[in-house]
């Protein structure tokens, strides 16, 4: 055994100590992070399921009822005024002639109806 | 010494290499088990550290996403004793932020010798910023879920509740407790309902503008899809609300829907009518001779409104004549009506996702008196869901299913069993709608929508014995739209009382079918249905005098 040998061997000692020691300290900052990161998550899963349950309190239907009744001249639609477009008189394109269902038709579908 | 050819120095050398290696061995895993302590992260209990903690239980939604249950976070107070330092004080304090605690038995708790303390579960987060400023020792938070449902009232009964550690006590929270649970661990996938809740709100609010119009005790209204049993709205009124269960009162919390059984009276008579027609007993052109009551034993079985004449089968339903019910019946006899009944689910509990069902009522003798009567409806009580999947199995072509309140797939053909023929099911939509459009269910009639029913008015039972007149069950089934049907209406509303604008009547007819109508008229557009003019095909155009269609639609069935 030489002198060198010997240094060279607590050269690799140290590095691998401090290498270790490195890595242990990286691994707890990484780890801090995900901690971090993942209470930051949950709090959002969370925050999302409160305002979730908020939104559906307060679009349920019998307050969107009673918010309806007091702020819109809406009524619920009646099976009575609900048709199907293709019933609809339509108003001629000319008025001076008499309607002409297949031309406006055309024009509705030309509008993108 | 290195020379030694003697075999107790090789057996030594061997010896000393096994030693070694076996301490070679031992540092070198020494060393990695070292490296990886440092370097690599235990698994925390087999799951990533970053992953929300398992929720417990899942959100229940309608069939629309809308929800129904969810957890949130709530904080809890709790003291622990031996670390509190003037429990008198302490207790005086919190019970001024929370005064419906009690001081004594507070005081006593916490100058108790225990280690913990529920003081109240779920504070309000005022309550909480109040007792956290009092900076109290021994007094501490703790963060629970909670179940709440924002929908308050509107399903209370389907969708029931939990106890504080959110165990399910009823409704599905307690009939799926299992599937809750499941689903929490393996994704947290909601459980959605076949409820919708637009559905919902319609049958509460329409039952319960009649329920208070009538001066009624309670109601239930059933919407159910007819070609897969899904239940699209179930209301029980008195209703309750789930976030506070115990502040409600216990017939509040009754589901009529599903535990409630009661006779139906005359809807029945279209099981009569189906079975009849089965069985080859009638046609259209036949009927019976309703002109006498009859008396059977000690009994009289009277018509309500006696037309005193021969009726034919479609006059039968139309004037809801029990003489020509109980005839129709006894013609078909008790074995096959037993049969019948058993065949279309009225014998026996019902299967749905819920612990509250109702087993049915029926003779153990099924005698010829028995027979008749439950012909027209009496003698029989089954629960109001058990009807309407039979109801539906009457009128979707035959095939009876199960209902259920968990959302089916979409693409999935629902379970069910042939329980009538599709002839059978087609006369009797058919008749179904001759009786809303000339007989005791006019007042259900929507414009737009053709439906078809049949209104029942029970007497219920007097707690003293026999039927108390003034007692009334008073129902209306229906289905929409009648010449295809999608979804059928049930309504029960539970001892209604004659009003001056009903001229006194509180039967079915005056009662339940207008609310059936009302119904039908807002879930139709919500459920898109087009609404459309003119009645049920193949028969009278419906302008024009009722009185002289009903006379021609008569003639055309009784000619060849």
């Amino acid at each position: 055994m030489t002198v060198r040998a010997m240094a060279g061997w607590a050269l690799l000692a140290l590095l691998a100590a401090t290498a270790a020691f490195w890595l242990k300290y990286e691994r707890h900052e990484r780890e801090e992070q995900l901690a971090r990161i993942a209470s930051a998550t949950a709090e959002s899963h969370e925050q999302i399921r409160i305002l979730r349950a908020e939104w559906d309190y307060l679009r349920r239907p019998e307050r969107l009822a009673e918010l309806a009744r007091r702020h819109l001249e809406l009524a619920p639609v009646a099976p009575a005024r609900m048709a199907r477009l293709a019933d609809l008189p339509l108003r001629p394109l000319h008025p001076d002639e008499g309607p002409a269902a297949g031309a406006t038709t055309a024009a509705l579908e030309t509008q993108g109806w | 010494m290195v020379s030694g050819d003697s075999p107790a120095a090789a057996l030594c050398r061997a010896r000393m290499i096994v030693v070694a290696l076996a301490f070679v061995a031992a540092f070198a895993t020494i060393a990695t088990r070292l490296v990886m302590a440092m370097t690599v992260a235990p698994p925390a209990d087999g799951t990533f550290a970053g992953a929300p903690a398992p929720a417990g239980r899942v959100d229940i939604t309608d069939r629309n996403g809308n929800l129904l249950a969810t957890d949130l976070p709530i904080a809890s107070l709790y003291g622990e004793p031996r670390r509190v330092l003037d429990a008198a004080e302490t207790a005086a304090a919190l019970v001024r932020i929370l005064p419906e605690l009690d001081r004594e038995q507070l005081h006593a708790a916490l100058a108790g010798e225990r280690g913990f303390v529920w003081i109240k579960r779920g504070l309000t987060p005022g309550q909480q910023a109040a007792i956290h400023a009092l900076g109290l020792p021994g007094i501490s938070f703790r963060r629970e879920q909670r179940r709440v449902y924002p929908q308050g009232a509107l399903a209370a009964h389907v969708v029931g509740f939990t106890d504080i550690d959110r165990r399910g006590l009823a409704g599905v929270e307690r009939a799926l407790e299992d599937e809750l649970r499941a689903r929490a661990a393996g994704g947290g996938q909601p459980l959605a309902l076949a409820l919708d809740v637009r559905f919902q709100q319609a049958v509460r609010e329409e039952l319960a503008a009649t329920v208070s119009t009538f001066h009624a005790v309670g109601g239930s209204g059933i919407v159910l899809d007819v070609d897969s049993g899904e239940v699209l709205a179930m209301v029980s009124l008195p209703d309750f609300n789930p976030n506070r269960p115990a502040a409600s009162a216990p017939e509040s919390r009754f589901n009529r829907a599903t535990l409630g059984v009661y006779e139906l009276g005359s809807i029945f008579k279209l099981f009569t009518a189906a079975m009849a027609l089965e069985n080859g007993v009638v046609d259209l052109a036949s009927g019976y001779d309703a002109s006498q009551p009859l008396r059977v034993a000690r009994f009289t079985i009277r018509d309500y409104k006696p037309k005193s004449r021969w009726l034919s089968l479609p006059e039968i339903l139309v004037y809801s004549s029990n003489i020509g019910a109980a005839l129709m019946a006894l013609d078909v006899g008790g074995e096959a009506q037993r049969a019948f009944l058993d065949r279309i689910g009225l014998l026996r509990p019902v299967e749905i996702e819920l612990p509250e069902v109702g087993r049915p009522i029926y003779p153990a003798v099924w005698r010829d008196i028995n027979t008749m009567t439950i012909g027209f409806g009496h003698g029989l009580a089954v629960t109001p869901i058990q009807a309407a999947s039979a109801l539906a199995a009457l009128v979707n072509g035959g095939v009876l299913h199960s209902p259920t309140l968990v959302k089916r797939d979409a693409g999935e053909p629902p379970p069910g069993q042939r329980a009538i023929s599709q002839q059978t099911s087609d006369t009797i939509r058919m008749l179904s709608h001759l009786v809303v459009r000339y007989g005791s269910g006019r007042k259900a009639q929507v414009e737009g929508y053709p439906i078809g029913g049949k209104t029942g008015t029970a007497e219920k039972l007097d707690p003293a014995g026999g039927y108390a007149e003034d007692r009334l069950l008073s129902s209306f089934a229906a289905a929409f739209p009648i010449d295809d049907p999608r979804y059928l209406v049930l309504v029960s509303i539970d001892e209604p009382q004659g009003i001056e604008e009903s001229y006194g009547y509180a039967t079915g007819g005056w009662t339940a079918a207008p609310t059936v109508g009302r119904i039908v008229a807002r879930i139709g557009p919500l459920a898109g249905i087009a609404p459309r003019q003119g009645g049920f095909p193949g028969l009278p155009a419906t302008d024009g005098n009722a009185d002289e269609q009903w006379e021609a639609t008569l003639a055309a069935f009784r000619a060849p």
